[in-house]
């Protein structure tokens, strides 16, 4: 009898707490269930879609893109977007002004100051974290991909690590260390009364996008509390020992106080993190009070997060989309053209230090050698493998469409020339395979894992065809596919550990020089990562036809080079060229205000949290 | 019985010594390099091999065997066990941070495995052969024989789904953000539902309670089902001993022989079995954890094993290895109590 009255008790009190269906859950708070938790709240750090979208609400930029538009520009921390017109740019675009807003309160209480812009960019600079997003400034500052390029240059060393003892910098490399800051970074952005100016060593046309994209590079950071944090204390020579540090051991890596909408409350790694509106917030408070972004891998989870209303938002893969379109109280926004795509790598050098991804390390058929993928007919017979149209058909439910190389649908230079596409033909996969190796790979197998985001399931689909097709064709091609959390996963690329992994890129600014470089230039955020003998073949053949398309103005011109550099991508196999995503956005129609930008962090899945209520 | 327990305590760090030992045959199978790679939290490092050099030194990679099993025991006694990559920290802090929520579930999940478990065995036996045996058999059978994960997603679907009583995770938005943030909360326990009771907050430990239930359920349906099994076959033997008999003859009501004679004496080797059920319940979180989105060691291990992170691993296996051996010390203690002629052995 105890027993019963228990259990009725214990089943009242679970009806009693559960929700009701159809009211607005949590008012006050959007929820978002998404994969993938962030890497850093750093943002000189950021470069991935994960941190940019905590960034890209607790930080803000001078200026930002308006609404959907990705040309058009809004003053934000600045008071006017620099244009010839308004006398903001000058010397033939090698000056850019910007008056800085006055009255602006960072979340701590600091006020902005044009210092604070200054310290933000310089610091961002002598930063320049390996693999890191600052390249982007400064090669519109400094000429140059990289700051060690500015050291090495100045001290006339080969290599930046050279001057090293250690962590130490010798002492005979002090002083020209010292000018590397004096007489190249602190150059490029001065402030002068209200106003900071930059000063570009060269004519630069994506720089506004650049500086727009929030997230990321172009946020402004307070100069006293990150001093007061660790981070660069502003001197010229001391910068080198705030250079490429490890990314938990950066000051900045799991705080943050930005002049953003939204304050960092709370950050459990690949769990959630929690953010609280800023009521001081220069453009008034936001209309929603927290924000929660869950990182749920599983998809019925999120579903039935996405179902009950207990999440807003919820990052829903192609392959899912029926189960959600139609469901009661839901809204599905769909067919939303993308600047983003998804590449599978194949890495000329992979690096065998302690790597248990490539067996044993030979090409005995219980793995492969560190420079397996270096054999164009491997490159070539992987590309022949993938069924390209079935898996669009079949996964992304016809939601994504091809790309012959690493440009995306949109931009300059992008053809749909059949030739520059390869098609799902074993055969050809077979015959490559056998001429690889001078047949050894065909007589002997392989055996090697293949690298997805845990939770990206679409990707996951990717990994298990290849695997499945390599089988097929021989069963002694062993391939394990792996799924590894997405802040793990970004450092394991970039030791070039991954023998074969699979990723995308969103783009930074809608230019094909932010997809050329990334993808196939010697010192690009993912091909850098391929190993020695592909940067020397990139620098040979590649680089060269980079340079000269970003240096030239005339669209025709830098179309046809991009085009040639495609063609590059496709005859040599560089990389497996899935699809570009076509997107969609899914939330509870309780929620107003969502707009869709195709560069903000996080879209389309996801939101610019500030332009958000929800009501019935 | 005093004797008994030193006993075993002296037996202890003999055991702790073999099952250190054999986790670091296998720790030794790596190449130093893979050894390494437990200890650095950027794998860029291994690109250095100035830098590598230097921590191979550090960490005693390249001693021999003997001396690099000392070495390693010192740091695991430091609580050095390594950089978990899937968790983003160092192992010891994931095991730190994620430890309590696992507990908390397995805590909750003994009640209903032993008291269900146990229940349905003895009325299973009594009942030897008829439709309620039947049906209690079936359903133990399917709850074993069931693969956890569906009926994970089953419980998922009809609490969460259809009924939306039972959410996953941990807490819900509104609690985590009191909780995690500390706003007039404290974390004596990090056990979420015993600090709401010591922080008077109610709703807290309602939430939290909500949270635990589908796990719980799922957990502990495949394990009562074993224990199930066995009280019954054990009630089965004990009920056709001499003496269940004699008590009979003398005409004892049926429900003093059932639950005062035969249900103590059986009940001696389920307590046992139901030791180390409940210890090896820490390892059998994992697919609850992951299908109920659970932030617990199991959800953790299972993540890390995934992505072959091999510091992760073995220190979720250290921190198992430690649980069994002091759990089947325990276990040895209470049986002896139990049941007097094991200590006089």
């Amino acid at each position: 009898m105890k027993f019963k009255i228990f259990g009725i008790m214990l089943l009242a009190l679970l009806v009693s707490t559960s929700f009701a269906f159809g009211a607005v859950k949590n008012p006050d708070t959007i929820v978002e269930a998404t994969i993938g938790g962030p890497e850093t709240m750093d943002p000189h750090w950021s470069y991935d879609t994960a941190s940019g979208e905590v960034i890209y609400h607790t930080y803000d930029c001078l200026i930002a893109y308006k609404g959907e538009s990705l040309s058009e520009f809004v003053p934000m921390l600045a008071t006017e977007v620099p244009s010839a017109k308004n006398g903001l740019i000058k010397d033939n675009g090698l000056t850019y002004i910007f008056p800085i807003r006055k009255g602006v309160k960072f979340q701590n209480g600091d006020i902005l100051t044009p210092e604070d812009v200054e310290y933000s960019f310089e610091r961002g600079m002598i930063f320049d974290r390996s693999g890191g997003p600052v390249w982007m400034l400064l090669e519109p500052l400094c000429g140059v991909g990289s700051i060690e390029e500015v050291a090495t240059k100045v001290t006339g060393v080969e290599n930046y690590g050279d001057m090293f003892d250690g962590d130490e910098l010798k002492p005979e490399y002090k002083d020209a260390m010292t000018k590397v800051y004096t007489d190249y970074v602190d150059k490029t952005v001065e402030v002068d009364g209200d106003k900071v100016i930059f000063h570009l060593a060269q004519p630069y046309a994506p720089f506004l996008n650049i500086i727009s994209h929030g997230g990321s590079w172009g946020s402004i950071i307070d100069k006293k509390w990150s001093i007061a944090q660790g981070a660069w204390d502003g001197k010229a020579d001391t910068w080198w020992k705030y250079h490429d540090p490890k990314c938990e051991e950066d000051p900045l890596y799991a705080t943050a106080n930005g002049t953003g909408a939204f304050m960092l409350k709370k950050w459990i790694p690949e769990e959630v993190i929690m953010l609280e509106r800023f009521n001081d917030y220069w453009q008034g408070p936001a209309k929603i009070k927290n924000v929660v972004i869950k990182y749920v891998n599983e998809w019925t989870t999120r579903k039935l997060m996405l179902q009950t209303g207990d999440a807003d938002i919820v990052y829903v893969p192609n392959q899912y989309m029926d189960e959600v379109t139609g469901m009661e109280g839901v809204r599905v926004v769909e067919d939303l053209p993308t600047l983003q795509n998804a590449v599978s790598m194949f890495p000329w050098i992979i690096n065998a230090e302690g790597n248990p991804n490539i067996g044993s390390g030979k090409l005995d058929g219980e793995g492969i050698p560190s420079d397996f993928f270096s054999d164009i007919h491997v490159r070539k017979g992987f590309s022949y493998l993938f069924p390209y149209e079935l898996f669009i058909d079949k996964i992304q439910k016809g939601r994504a469409i091809r790309n012959p190389g690493p440009l995306v649908k949109g931009l300059l230079g992008y053809s749909d020339d059949p030739s520059l596409f390869y098609n799902f033909n074993l055969s050809k996969a077979t015959e490559e395979f056998k001429k690889a190796w001078d047949g050894k790979l065909w007589e002997k197998g392989c055996k090697f894992n293949i690298f997805y985001n845990a939770g990206n399931d679409v990707r996951k689909a990717a990994c298990d065809m290849i695997a499945a097709y390599a089988r097929l064709i021989n069963l002694k091609f062993k391939l394990t596919p792996v799924g590894v959390q997405w802040s793990s996963y970004l450092k394991q690329f970039l030791s070039e550990k991954l023998p074969f992994y699979t990723i995308g890129w969103l783009a930074d600014y809608p230019d094909p020089h932010n997809w050329i470089p990334t993808y196939i230039g010697s010192s690009g955020t993912y091909s850098a990562y391929f190993g020695k003998a592909y940067g020397e073949f990139a620098k040979k053949n590649i680089d060269p036809l980079i340079d000269k398309a970003i240096k030239s103005t005339d669209p025709e011109e830098r179309a046809k080079l991009y085009k040639e550099l495609v063609k590059i991508a496709h005859d040599q196999a560089i990389s497996l060229y899935l699809y570009q995503p076509i997107g969609h956005h899914v939330e509870r129609d309780w929620v107003k205000g969502w707009y869709y930008n195709a560069i903000m962090p996080g879209e389309p899945a996801g939101a610019d949290f500030y332009s958000l209520s929800k009501s019935e | 019985m005093i004797a008994y327990i030193i006993r075993r305590l002296l037996l202890l760090p003999i055991i702790l010594i073999g099952v250190t030992f054999l986790i670091f045959c296998m720790f030794s199978l790596l190449s130093p390099m893979e050894r390494l790679a437990t200890y650095v939290n950027d794998p860029s490092t291994l690109k250095n091999p100035q830098a590598a050099e230097r921590i191979i030194e550090k960490y005693h990679l390249n001693d021999p065997f003997p001396l690099g099993y000392i070495q390693w025991v010192k740091r695991i006694a430091k609580f050095d066990l390594g950089w978990s990559q899937a968790a983003n920290q160092p192992v010891w802090d994931a095991i730190c941070q994620r430890f309590p929520a696992t507990l908390e579930l397995v805590i909750y999940s003994i009640v209903p495995v032993i008291l269900v478990g146990i229940w349905l065995g003895v009325i299973s036996a009594v009942h030897h052969n008829d439709i309620i045996d039947q049906s209690i058999r079936v359903t133990a059978i399917v709850g074993w024989s069931l693969p956890t994960f569906i009926f994970g997603l089953l419980v998922l679907f009809v609490f969460y789904g259809i009924l939306g009583w039972l959410p996953p995770g941990r807490l819900s938005t509104w609690a985590q953000d009191i909780v995690y943030t500390g706003t007039n909360f404290h974390s004596y326990t990090h056990l979420v539902t015993i600090d709401a009771l010591l922080n008077g907050n109610i709703p807290i430990f309602v939430d939290a309670l909500r949270h635990l239930c589908a796990p719980i359920i799922t957990l502990s349906y495949v394990y009562w089902a074993f224990l199930l099994r066995i009280a019954r076959s054990s009630m089965l033997d004990t009920l056709r001993k001499d003496y269940i008999r004699t008590a009979r003859a003398k005409g004892v009501d049926e429900h003093t022989v059932i639950h005062k004679h035969a249900e103590r004496n059986a009940l001696i080797p389920v307590v046992t079995i139901a030791g180390m059920l409940i210890i090896g319940m820490l390892g059998g979180v994992v697919v609850a954890e992951t299908v109920f989105t659970y932030p617990g060691l199991g959800f953790w291990a299972a993540t890390a094993a995934q992505q072959l992170d091999y510091g992760s691993v073995i220190g979720f296996a250290l921190l198992f290895a430690l649980i069994m051996v002091v759990g089947n010390l325990v276990v040895d203690v209470s049986y002896a109590f139990i049941d007097p002629r094991v200590r006089l052995e």
